[in-house]
């Protein structure tokens, strides 16, 4: 019995530094507040025993140290997923170790706005252009396909983890993430060694497979018809070759039947409301893509193109289609743990518009969480450097000027930023193409124009964007966004829902320079 | 009275010298494979060249075959660290687990498990750094990047879990493999929330090194040389017709002869033929729905040639690098004990130069204070090519 005693309380390991009087202190951390979470920023630990510090972390990240001495710790800030505002600092020194749980804090606007997010939605629209302008070896300049005519897409997804999730909903779509952004004014360059910035840390939670997070609005055609006529514009006025268009058809409505199965094409008549008028019969039909087509004369043969805009569940009612709301329904994947948008979203469904925020429950059971503006798209007819036309340049010995019109005043916070990513597109990379520099902006959405200088893009990689002679991307190509974040937020019983509606216009983008 | 019965009876049992053998390897197991050390994390990285018919990346246990990846070449890393130390971060490897230990000898073995078995994980910091001294590499983060609060038991450490392109020689990228070179391996060691439940490593690696093996160059099979296929274009642009095929006769009823470029340090190559079942991928309504070199098969897309990920059981052999080696269809008989022949839906071949050493890391500190060391540490690279083999 006391061999027994005795083993119970030996323990096999070692206490890891067993005299805790010579463990470090921290009192505080100076400054205890920065601006963003980009890094970079030079804290000072303030204590004692700091001697012999080999290790120090913020939130988890390891810091850089820059000096030490028996009662500071200088070190530059890592750079910081999106998370809670206010983090731990740790420090390790060759006698011990010392956590300072919220220690220093993340203080801006937006982390005030997302502290209690719960549930993170992103809903972007992506507009690019039908073309992408390239160099052949011969030096000249000829466009080649790119978006194609629908000319963008949309998508939404959701993720809803086991923990608080703060400032989730503006990076899960990993565009121009905002956990990225330096402050206002500021331009943030990625080299091409530097490593990225570190994801949000999703944690899986279990939900059932009924449950869902939809953001919809009330359907209607008329804006859906009108949405159709401004891309059908768009592409006409953007397509190297819309001289040879000799038609245009449509707008139609491609119907399917609730197994996804194709019913029929039909032309749309008139629009107005949540009822669609269509020169056929449309019984049957549980869904609908809503769209526009052309005819090119090619000389020798005419070519039929389609573009799709919007997408709409529909039912027949008097040779009539009822449609139903429009926006994304997210609806739990049980594979991945995501809340996925259904098949067919369209960047017409994220129109201007006020949306319903409503989560079902495993049972089945809709609860309305409230009411949200929606997004104030970037008008693609006003901003400059116009990317619809896939043939920009910019000089990076001038600084670029960059303009638009402010979203309308709304209750959340809305964002806006510029992307410059340079890829070498001759590297096989399993990933994707490779990127060898970046440049990340911060504007102020309500000032309408942000200057980058001529200095910070003359530190980027030109781009020639070059095609082969198989019309395929070589040597470095550079893609530039120009991203609106807009966030909004509604309560429910585990804190908030927050959706960031974002818009991101990208093309290619020669950069030239000395 | 009914035992002495029984124990006469015993008597009378005729007896004699029984061959007894394990699964293609002789009778002495020291022969067959080194006796595991037990190790606390493995450091690894690895160059493939996918130089086969319908290869994807399955095989990196990463992402699943579709959409396939031949001719493509890559570099993977990853690193793990835990405690109690564990003999599978000796003895299994990641990527490609070396061949028995005596050389031109082949062995069967059981479809390969990475797991490390029964420890708790160890965090060392944001991520595992493999360079040449003073300069970037290959950064393995840490997965995930910072440990969420509160969190409790779903916390775990992972390092690497991507592919990066091969890439060397590059004016502004680091080169991501280097045949024959060395590379320091660090970290910086980290501090875990008050509530981790693992441990950690609270101080930084500065002195790991790993050193890089030499090129595969030459490989052929039955005399023809192994070669990327080539995707509908020659090297003047011209479109060619469909895709060719690359693979080889397998040594399943006749030997594979296999040749390469000796090298002068006169190591070892490690042979590895993997026998794979099928594996579904996408979902698809018919065949239109999948890639090249996929069937769609119950409503999914399935590789006509198997799946890479499904290794059925494979055959190491690691021959003496001195240019040649025949793998044997006797050195596969092992393998039908343990499958099913009409489970076989194809086959590939990886050739492989693995170089092995350890490192020395501070002790973990555990979720409670204490002090445990894990030394050593396994660092292995291997420079692999993967090719297609015919399945009669």
């Amino acid at each position: 019995m006391i061999l027994w005693l005795l083993a119970c309380g030996a323990n096999p390991y070692p206490e890891y530094w067993p005299d805790k009087s010579a463990y470090p202190i921290i009192k505080q951390v100076e400054p205890s507040a920065i601006e963003t979470r980009v890094g970079g920023t030079l804290v000072t630990i303030e204590g004692n025993r700091l001697s012999n510090t080999t290790t120090v972390t913020v939130g988890g990240r390891n810091a850089e140290i820059v000096s030490v001495d028996e009662h500071a710790v200088l070190i530059r800030v890592p750079p910081l997923p999106a998370g809670p505002e206010a983090v731990a600092v740790g420090v390790v020194t060759g006698s011990g170790v010392a956590t300072r749980e919220n220690a220093l804090t993340v203080d801006s606007e937006l982390e005030s706005f997302w502290q209690d997010e719960a549930a993170s939605v992103s809903i972007l629209r992506y507009d690019c252009p039908i073309e992408a302008w390239g160099t052949y070896a011969d030096g000249e300049q000829y466009p080649f396909g790119w978006c194609g005519p629908d000319m963008g897409y949309a998508a939404a997804e959701g993720w809803m983890g086991a923990g608080p999730q703060p400032g989730f909903a503006a990076d899960i779509a990993n565009i121009a993430r905002l956990s990225e952004f330096p402050p206002v004014g500021d331009t943030r360059i990625w080299s091409a060694t530097d490593p990225a910035h570190p994801q949000p840390p999703l944690v899986f939670n279990a939900h059932g497979e009924r449950e869902a997070i939809a953001i919809e609005a009330e359907r209607d055609f008329g804006r859906d018809l009108a949405f159709i006529e401004e891309r059908r514009e768009l592409l006409e006025a953007t397509y190297y070759w819309a001289d040879g268009i000799v038609e245009w058809t449509g707008p139609f409505a491609t119907l399917y039947d609730d197994e996804q199965c194709w019913v029929d094409e039909l032309t749309v008549l008139s629009g107005d409301g949540n009822e669609l008028v269509v020169d056929g019969d449309p019984t049957g039909a549980t869904s609908a893509s809503l769209g526009f087509g052309f005819v090119e004369d090619y000389g020798d043969e005419l070519y039929e193109d389609w573009a799709l805009t919007a997408s709409a569940t529909v039912r027949a009612a008097d040779g009539r289609l009822i449609g139903g709301l429009t926006g994304p329904r997210l609806s739990y994947d049980p594979v991945s743990g995501w809340f996925l948008a259904q098949d067919g979203f369209a960047a017409g469904d994220i129109p201007s518009a006020e949306y319903t925020v409503t989560l079902t429950s495993a049972q089945g059971e809709a609860r309305r969480l409230g009411r949200i503006d929606g997004p104030d798209p970037v008008d693609l007819w006003t901003t400059w450097p116009d990317l619809t036309l896939g043939d920009a340049v910019i000089d990076s010995s001038e600084d670029l000027v960059v303009e638009w019109t402010p979203a309308a005043a709304t209750g959340g916070p809305t964002v806006f930023g510029v992307d410059i990513v340079i890829y070498d597109m001759d590297i096989a990379n399993p990933n994707g193409p490779t990127p060898v520099g970046r440049l990340l902006a911060h504007g102020r959405d309500a000032d309408g124009q942000m200057v980058i200088p001529a200095g910070d893009l003359e530190r980027l990689p030109r781009a020639p964007n070059r095609w082969s002679e198989d019309d395929e991307q070589q040597g470095y190509w550079a893609e530039m966004t120009i991203v609106r974040h807009q966030l909004r937020r509604v309560g429910f019983a585990d804190g908030d829902v927050v959706v960031d509606f974002i818009h991101a216009i990208n093309s290619p983008v020669t950069i030239t320079g000395p | 009275m009914m035992w002495l019965v029984l124990f006469a009876v015993s008597c009378i049992r005729s007896t004699d010298d029984y061959a007894v053998s394990l699964h293609g390897g002789g009778t002495d197991l020291g022969a067959i494979e080194a006796a595991p050390s037990p190790m606390g994390g493995r450091i690894e990285a690895a160059r493939y060249r996918l130089w086969g018919s319908n290869l994807g990346l399955g095989l990196t246990g990463l992402y699943g075959d579709s959409p396939r990846a031949d001719g493509s070449s890559f570099v993977a890393a990853s690193a793990a660290f835990g405690y109690p130390a564990s003999t599978a971060y000796d003895r299994v490897s990641a990527f490609l687990s070396p061949g028995p230990i005596e050389l031109d000898s082949c062995v069967v073995r059981p479809p390969p498990d990475v797991n490390a078995g029964p420890i708790e994980m160890v965090d060392v910091g944001d991520a595992v750094r493999l360079a040449p001294q003073g300069q970037q590499s290959l950064v393995l983060e840490r997965d995930p990047p910072v440990h969420p609060r509160p969190a409790g038991e779903s916390w775990y450490v992972g390092y690497g879990g991507q592919l990066w392109p091969d890439v060397q020689d590059h004016p502004l990228l680091p080169d991501t493999w280097a045949p024959g070179g060395s590379w320091s391996v660090t970290f910086p060691g980290t501090v875990a929330p008050a509530e981790a439940t693992f441990g950690t490593v609270p101080y930084p690696l500065t002195n790991g090194l790993m050193t890089l093996p030499m090129e595969l160059e030459g490989l052929a099979i039955n005399n023809a040389s192994v070669r990327p296929p080539r995707h509908g274009y020659n090297r003047d642009g011209e479109w060619t017709g469909e895709d060719d095929d690359v693979r080889y006769r397998g040594p399943f009823t006749e030997p594979m002869e296999i040749a390469w470029t000796p090298s002068a340090a006169m190591g070892a190559v490690t042979i590895v033929s993997h026998l794979l079942g099928e594996g579904p991928e996408e979902a698809c309504g018919c065949v239109a729905d999948c890639e090249p070199g996929f069937a769609c098969e119950d409503g999914a897309c399935v590789g006509v040639d198997g799946a890479t990920w499904n290794v059925l059981a494979e055959v190491a052999c690691t021959a003496k690098d001195d240019g040649s080696f025949t793998v044997e269809p006797a050195d596969l008989a092992g393998a039908w004990t343990q499958i099913d022949w009409s489970n076989l839906r194809g086959a590939i071949a990886s050739f492989a130069r693995i170089n092995e050493s350890t490192v020395f890391v501070p002790d973990v500190r555990t979720w409670n204070g204490r002090k445990v060391g894990i030394d050593p540490v396994r660092i292995r690279s291997a420079d692999i090519i993967v090719t297609r083999l015919e399945v009669p």
